[in-house]
C-alpha cells in the first residue's frame, strides 16, 4: 500500500518580514500559499523550503495562492509564479481587473521609489502572467481551486464574501481618484476582509486556513459571512487551523472556534509587529490554548533595544538625536506538521525548526 | 598661513567636487577653491603639490579648514548629511507619529522609531502627516560659523499631480502590455 502522506508547513519571520504556507499533497502535488523574503538577501522563503526538500518546482507545484496583498503576504510571489510555471495562481477577486490594473499602475507611478510597497510586486506577477498561456484566476467564497477526485482532496476558498467584492469594486474607483486628483494614495479600507480563506478537505480531514480574516458587525462580512453562507465550510473539527492575522483580537471568533476546534486540533500561527502593537495578543493565545494544547508560534516576539550596527560617527548621531530608533531583527521559523493516512486513521508528528516553538 | 595654489589638476577637480559636496559654494566656486587656504601638512611646499590623496582624508581636513578658517566671501554655514532614510508612517496620535525605517545607505532589515510631530516636522509639512505617508530623515552635523552640532532633519515627500496626458499615457500603455493578462 503506498504511503498517503500529507505535510503542511508554516513558515513565518519575526517582524512582519511575512509567512508563507507551503503543502505537501498525497501524490507530491505541492501548493504554495502566499509568499515573503529574506530581507536581507532578498531570496523567497517558499522557494527556499521548496529547494531545500528537493522539490521540481516546475512539474510539482501545482497551485499558487496569495490570499491578500499585504507586504507580508506577497513578498517574493512572483520570482516563484515564474519558476512553477504550470501552477494555477489565484489571487483575491476582483470584479474589474482593468481598473484594479489601472490603480496598480497609478499608484507605481507616485510611489515607484517607496519600499515596503505590495504594489510592485503585484505588477511582477503581471508581468509573469502575461508570458505565460494560463489565466489569472481569482477566487471568492465557495469557489473549488482544487479538486484532486483520485486522493479525495479539495480547496476551497471561503471569501472573500460578495458584500466585500463590491464595495473594493467602489474602492478601487476611489483610490484611482484619489491618486490622479492629488497625487496620494489612500491606505485601503479594511484590506483583511477581501482576503482568501482557505478549506482543505483530504478524504474525511478538514483544515482551516485563515490567512488575515477579522471579524465583523456585519454578517455578510469577515467570519460572519463564512460561518453564515458558505455552502463549502464544513462545520466540523478541524485537524488544523491556521490562526487568523497573526493571533488578532479581530480575528478570533469564538463561535468559530466552538465549532472547529477541540484537543486535537493543531493551531499554528506566525507573529506580527507594526509599530506599538505586537502580535499575537497574549490574551487572545490564551483563548486559543483553552481548546488545545497544541498550539505553535514561527518564532517568538523580539525586538532589539537598539537600532541596527554602524559606523560611529552615525552611531553616535542616532543615539543623541533619535534614541527611539531600534531593529525589528528578521528571524525564521518553521512549522511542519507530517499526516499520515496510509491506514486509515491520521497520525500526526510536528516538527519546529528554526525559531518555531511550542506555547 | 602659507597660501599655495593648487597646481595639480587632477586633485584640484577632485577638491572642487567635495566642496560642491559640502554645499558651500553656490556660485563660483572654482575661483573661490583657487584662493582657499588648505593646511599645508598636506602639501609639499616646494612642489605645491598636495601629497596626501586619500579622499576621506581630504574631505576632513577641508572641514576643519573651514571650520577654523572660514573666510568672509564664503558663506558661514554649511550641512553635510551622514545617514539617510525612508520612512513610511505606521501609526499616528495627536502629537507623534511611529514610522517603519528604511536605511537607504544599507538594506535589509527595517527600523522603527517615534518622531515628534511639533519638534521634528515643520508647519508645512504637517497636513502630510498621516498613516502610509512617505518621508525622508537625514541625520548629519551642521557647522555654523565654526561651531558644529548634530542634526536631524524629517523632509515628507511630495509628488506632483499627474496630468490629463499622463493618465491618458497610462491607461493606453495598461491595455498595451498587459494585453495577454486574461482570467478566468
Amino acid at each position: 500500500m503506498k504511503d498517503k502522506i500529507v505535510e503542511l508547513s508554516v513558515l513565518g519571520t519575526g517582524g512582519g518580514y511575512g509567512e508563507s504556507i507551503v503543502i505537501k499533497l498525497i501524490d507530491d502535488s505541492w501548493v504554495v500559499i502566499d509568499s515573503c523574503t529574506d530581507p536581507k538577501t532578498g531570496e523567497s522563503l517558499p522557494i527556499k523550503f521548496l529547494k531545500e526538500k528537493e522539490v521540481d518546482i516546475l512539474t510539482q507545484v501545482k497551485l499558487i495562492v496569495c490570499t491578500h496583498w499585504h507586504n507580508d503576504h506577497i513578498q517574493g510571489i512572483s520570482n516563484l509564479l515564474e519558476l512553477a510555471i504550470n501552477a494555477d495562481f489565484y489571487i483575491p477577486w476582483i470584479d474589474d481587473m482593468e481598473k484594479f490594473i489601472l490603480f496598480i499602475q497609478f499608484d507605481l507611478k507616485i510611489n515607484y521609489d517607496v519600499n515596503d510597497r505590495s504594489t510592485k510586486e503585484f505588477e511582477k506577477c503581471l508581468g509573469v502572467i502575461s508570458k505565460r498561456n494560463k489565466p489569472l484566476k481569482r477566487a471568492a467564497i465557495d469557489n473549488i481551486i482544487y479538486n484532486d477526485k483520485i486522493n479525495s482532496i479539495q480547496i476551497f476558498s471561503l471569501s472573500p464574501s460578495q458584500e466585500v467584492i463590491k464595495e473594493f469594486h467602489l474602492e478601487i474607483s476611489e483610490m484611482i481618484e484619489s491618486i490622479t486628483t492629488s497625487s496620494v494614495t489612500i491606505p485601503h479600507r479594511k484590506p483583511n476582509e477581501k482576503c482568501i480563506v482557505l478549506f482543505i478537505l483530504i478524504e474525511n480531514f478538514k483544515i482551516l486556513l485563515g490567512a488575515d480574516m477579522e471579524i465583523s458587525t456585519s454578517v455578510n462580512r469577515g467570519w460572519n459571512d463564512i460561518f453564515n453562507n458558505s455552502k463549502s465550510f464544513e462545520k466540523e473539527k478541524v485537524i488544523l487551523f491556521k490562526i487568523p492575522h497573526h493571533g488578532s483580537s479581530n480575528g478570533y471568533s469564538k463561535e468559530l472556534c466552538d465549532v472547529i476546534l477541540n484537543e486535537k486540533s493543531i493551531l499554528k500561527l506566525t507573529p506580527y509587529f507594526r509599530g506599538r502593537k505586537f502580535l499575537p495578543e497574549a490574551l487572545i493565545l490564551e483563548k486559543y490554548k483553552e481548546y488545545s494544547n497544541e498550539v505553535f508560534i514561527t518564532s517568538n516576539l523580539g525586538l532589539k533595544n537598539t537600532p541596527k550596527k554602524r559606523e560611529k560617527s552615525i552611531a553616535k548621531a542616532i543615539k543623541e538625536l533619535r534614541p527611539s530608533l531600534k531593529e525589528v531583527p528578521f528571524t525564521y521559523g518553521v512549522i511542519s506538521t507530517h499526516f499520515d493516512l496510509t491506514t486509515g486513521t491520521i497520525t500526526k508528528t510536528t516538527n519546529l525548526y528554526g525559531t518555531a516553538v511550542k506555547i | 598661513m602659507e597660501s599655495f595654489k593648487i597646481e595639480d589638476t587632477v586633485y584640484e577637480n577632485h577638491v572642487i567636487e567635495t566642496v560642491k559636496k559640502l554645499s558651500i559654494y553656490s556660485i563660483n566656486y572654482k575661483d573661490a577653491v583657487n584662493e582657499l587656504y588648505v593646511d599645508d601638512s598636506n602639501l609639499d611646499v616646494n612642489s605645491c603639490v598636495i601629497k596626501n590623496k586619500e579622499e576621506d582624508d581630504l574631505d576632513g581636513k577641508l572641514i576643519n579648514f573651514l571650520y577654523n578658517n572660514h573666510q568672509n566671501s564664503y558663506r558661514k554655514k554649511f550641512t553635510k548629511r551622514i545617514n539617510k532614510w525612508q520612512g513610511v508612517i505606521i501609526d499616528v496620535d495627536q502629537n507623534n507619529f511611529t514610522a517603519k525605517l528604511f536605511d537607504l545607505k544599507e538594506m535589509g532589515t527595517y527600523e522603527i522609531a517615534e518622531f515628534s510631530i511639533l519638534d521634528d516636522v515643520s508647519i508645512e509639512d504637517r497636513d502630510l502627516i498621516k498613516e502610509g505617508a512617505v518621508f525622508y530623515w537625514f541625520v548629519g552635523y551642521v557647522s555654523d560659523r565654526g561651531t558644529m552640532y548634530k542634526q536631524s532633519e524629517v523632509r515628507f515627500k511630495r509628488v506632483a499631480s499627474i496630468s490629463v496626458e499622463e493618465i491618458d499615457q497610462i491607461s493606453d500603455s495598461v491595455r498595451e502590455k498587459y494585453k495577454d493578462v486574461f482570467w478566468e
